[in-house]
């Protein structure tokens, strides 16, 4: 059985190859992804040794990484957007203080 | 592209947007109640690892029949209420789709995934709750056939509760303007 050390560094040659050019972007997320998916396989392979996780169990368990990634890439998505909500408001209020400063009365609240 | 930005922000203002939001908003009773639920998945079956093999440790104890419908109830109402933090579709919900069932290697035996995959549906936040509704039903099953929660699967199932409840945290908490 590889141990989470192997498999991490078999996951990040895999992700490194794949985000290319995108690499120092994308390295940060990948490496959370990818130690946290090599710990949970090493957790898989001893469970089905000790007899604690059947060979059915471990191909319904598929599902739930498929999902966790799934999950992983909805949750990325809404922290971008909860980055952009951010930028766009400190946009309008200095755009409303601007106009509201330039009438020189309350217009916008 | 800069001016477009410009006269988007002016008519914003204008028309009273006094705040811009794309997707879901932070709700914080749906933070409390997921974390809630997190300490009481994770207690119950840290407690049924220290029980294996006893009888307060089995499927049939007075703490698996309390735990698994309560549990199952709240988190129900959890992905209720995340259900409505938005009525739109997850962008990401085409893509994820798409994404076929991981294969795994163990002992030079290769496993394939042979169930149907569950169909990708809701908003973001809903979405993310999708892997923790997995990670309940196939915990309550292995407990069913088992008998038991064995230390190796215990500590799985902490994982991934813990893994699941913080992925979902993380972006709903980003939301939290």
């Amino acid at each position: 059985m590889p141990s989470a050390d192997e498999i991490f560094a078999g996951l990040m040659q895999g992700a490194r190859e794949e985000a290319a050019e995108l690499w120092e972007e994308a390295k940060e997320f990948s490496i959370n992804t990818c130690w946290s998916l090599a710990s949970q396989l090493v957790l898989v392979g001893q469970a089905f040794v000790a007899g604690e996780f059947t060979k059915a169990e471990v191909t319904k368990y598929l599902e739930t990484i498929r999902l966790q990634f799934i999950a992983t890439l909805a949750a990325a998505l809404m922290k971008v957007e909860g980055l952009a909500e951010r930028i766009v408001n400190a946009a309008l209020t200095a755009v409303r203080d601007a106009i509201n400063g330039a009438l020189g009365f309350k217009l916008i609240v | 592209m800069l001016r477009a930005i410009v006269v988007l922000l002016v008519v914003l203002v204008v028309s009273g947007c006094s705040s811009f939001q794309l997707g879901e908003r932070y709700d914080k009773s749906l933070d409390d109640d997921l974390s809630a639920f997190q300490i009481e998945a994770v207690t119950f079956v840290a407690s049924m690892r220290l029980n294996s093999g006893t009888p307060a440790g089995a499927f049939t104890s007075d703490a698996a029949k309390a735990f698994y419908p309560k549990a199952s109830g709240t988190l129900s109402n959890i992905v209720v209420k995340a259900g409505l933090l938005s009525s739109r579709q997850c962008p990401i919900n085409g893509i994820a789709n798409s994404i076929g069932l991981p294969t795994i290697k163990i002992g030079g035996e290769t496993i394939a995934a042979d169930t149907p995959k569950t169909v990708v549906t809701g908003n973001c936040a809903v979405v993310t709750l999708l892997a923790l509704q997995n990670v309940l039903a196939d915990l309550e099953a292995s407990h069913r056939d088992h008998q038991k929660i064995g230390p190796i699967r215990g500590q799985l199932a902490i994982d991934d509760i813990n893994k699941a409840v913080a992925t979902t945290l993380s972006g709903l908490r980003a939301k939290d303007l």
